[in-house]
């Protein structure tokens, strides 16, 4: 379990005014949960993740990682074994020359045995569905396939929480897919808990729980259902409603009572026109 | 013909290992004026393609027309090329490297020998038509955010004058309201400053909303070359078939039609979308008084 309590940072520049980046955060993170961050840029996902596995520190309040705090140097080796991150751009991730390589990195520099090494890394490349590319040259792999190795190189690790970072951002429509799939896998096969940070709504539709933020503070905590009920709060966060969302929040004003104005997938939306059309 | 393409032709890695072929046989018309926007799976050549229309690349086979002159020839001023179709590559804010905003942008002008005063005057031009402020001139690059810095980028190609601009994934990696921002500046320097666009972009929704003329590329050739509209219903089925999708909206209205819904094909906009179930509604109402 991850627990948050009174989480606040504030980023000291040089010659410049303090930015607070987070302030006072109360969050618990259970075990096996698909918790979605979302949040638009500058709202404090990136450091409220880089808080939990110990990369950065809290300016005041505490982060307890399976009851060890992130302040407490001796546990923090053993914080970013149980915390794995996966960043957002895929090629600065990627340190070894072929992909069974990179995955074994992590492991060789935990010390652990070749036979150990080599089932880890067969089981890694399995659940992100690149077992036809193991001695493949990174570079020559797509943008989601890349993302995807440096999932890899993470889980092989056997962390309890992976924290992704916007894995998505920078990948096409194909590679989204690929990546959320393989997430998805990881959280109901597998049992990691998920903890997934992005800026487009339309992903935190597999999530069991979604954290928004807003200028460093939890705006709104809940299911994805009753969040994208708030259409008009999430936009004044700066996020973007889907499109279906956004069209059936429009009918159910206009008097389409059996349209749900949380309506997230097309499918569903179909479901309900033919009710009416 | 403000750009032509004749049978196009570019294989990377020409008799190597591993030669790929990224366009194949592109034929394409450009008129001055257009909005284009162009999309496609990562892969299918956009980026090869759009480097080939100001001599980035030149075709293995194949020519490429600018205002009626071949490009690939021998003796032919590039320079000049360039500086009248304008490439915006992806991520241009890893491009930046002056001390302030002001030199930024008028390192290009600065290039094509303009006085002083006249490189003043387009700082402050191209500066508008990104819609930021004359106080940012003594700014750093680099104390933007992301969605600043590539207007930035967009305004230092914007200073050379260029009658069309290329934009390759403009608004990658932005949240909604940088990705607003931008697009709504594209969509101004077209009407406003007549500039030709061309813009390369994965967000079918915006791009099915803002441009006259769509192409789709996929596996090199361009197979698809139309209005949205035409294109989204008229050949929904390939779109989905290729894996390119259609925008939400778009595709709950041909679901509904594949059910068998007499019911409008190729909405584009949720307020289409909207008008059209209520419409419906209406009409069905209607006919039941009757």
């Amino acid at each position: 379990m991850i627990k948050i309590k009174n989480l606040s940072h504030i980023y000291n520049i040089p010659r410049r005014d303090p930015i607070i980046a987070l302030k006072e955060i109360n969050l618990e993170i259970e075990r096996g949960e698909f918790l979605t961050i979302i949040g638009s840029n500058g709202s404090g996902k990136s450091t409220l993740a880089r808080h939990i596995n110990g990369l950065l520190l809290p300016t005041s309040g505490d982060v307890w990682v399976k009851g060890m705090n992130t302040k407490d140097r001796e546990c923090l080796w053993k914080i970013r074994q149980e915390v794995g991150m996966v960043f957002q751009n895929p090629d600065n991730q990627i340190v070894a020359t072929t992909v069974e390589d990179d995955i074994a990195f992590g492991l060789e520099n935990m010390g652990i045995d070749r036979e150990n090494m080599l089932e880890r890394v067969n089981w890694a490349l399995q659940v992100v569905g690149l077992e036809e590319y193991r001695r493949f040259e990174p570079h020559l792999l797509s943008g989601g396939q890349k993302q995807r190795v440096a999932i890899a190189g993470v889980i092989a690790m056997h962390p309890s929480f992976l924290i992704l970072d916007e894995p998505t951002a920078m990948l096409d429509p194909r590679g989204r897919k690929e990546v959320i799939e393989v997430i998805k896998k990881l959280n109901q096969e597998e049992g990691i808990t998920v903890i997934f940070i992005t800026h487009l709504m339309e992903e935190v539709i597999e999530s069991n729980r979604v954290v928004v933020l807003n200028k460093g503070e939890i705006a709104l905590n809940g299911k994805p259902k009753d969040i994208f009920l708030k259409v008009d709060a999430l936009r004044s966060f700066a996020l973007d409603i889907p499109q279906i969302t956004e069209l059936a929040f429009r009918l159910n004003h206009k008097g389409l009572k059996n349209i749900s104005p949380s309506t997230l997938k097309v499918e569903e939306m179909v479901e309900q026109l033919c009710l009416y059309v | 013909m403000f750009i032509r393409l004749e049978n196009v032709n570019y294989t990377y890695n020409l008799n190597m290992p591993f030669e790929t072929v990224a366009l194949n046989n592109i034929n394409l018309e450009i008129e001055k004026g257009e909005f284009i926007g162009l999309i496609g799976h990562t892969g299918c050549g956009k980026t090869t393609l759009i480097q080939h229309l100001n001599g980035l690349l030149t075709p293995t086979s194949g020519k490429v027309y600018i205002e009626g002159i071949d490009i690939c020839q021998k003796g032919v001023n590039l320079k000049l090329i360039r500086q009248k179709i304008g490439l915006v590559f992806q991520y241009p804010e890893n491009q930046l490297f002056e001390e302030n905003i002001f030199e930024e942008i008028a390192f290009g002008p600065r290039k094509l020998g303009l006085t002083e005063e006249e490189i003043k005057k387009r700082v402050y031009e191209v500066l508008e038509m990104v819609d930021l402020d004359v106080s940012y001139t003594e700014r750093s690059p680099f104390s933007l955010s992301g969605g600043e810095m590539r207007r930035i980028a967009i305004a230092s190609i914007l200073s050379l004058k260029p009658q069309m601009l290329v934009l390759d994934e403009p608004t990658a990696n932005l949240d909604p309201q940088g990705r607003s921002k931008i697009l709504s500046e594209i969509k101004n320097i077209h009407d406003h400053y007549g500039i030709t666009i061309l813009l390369v972009s994965h967000n079918m929704e915006k791009i099915a909303e803002m441009v006259e003329r769509l192409l789709v590329m996929n596996k090199g050739k361009i197979i698809l070359d139309g209005s949205p509209r035409e294109i989204f219903s008229r050949h929904a089925e390939q779109l989905i078939d290729i894996g390119l999708g259609l925008p939400q909206v778009t595709q709950c209205f041909y679901e509904l039609k594949k059910r068998g819904k007499s019911i409008k094909e190729g909405v584009l906009t949720v307020e289409e979308a909207e008008r059209e179930v209520l419409k419906k509604i209406k009409a069905l109402a209607n006919n039941l008084q009757k």
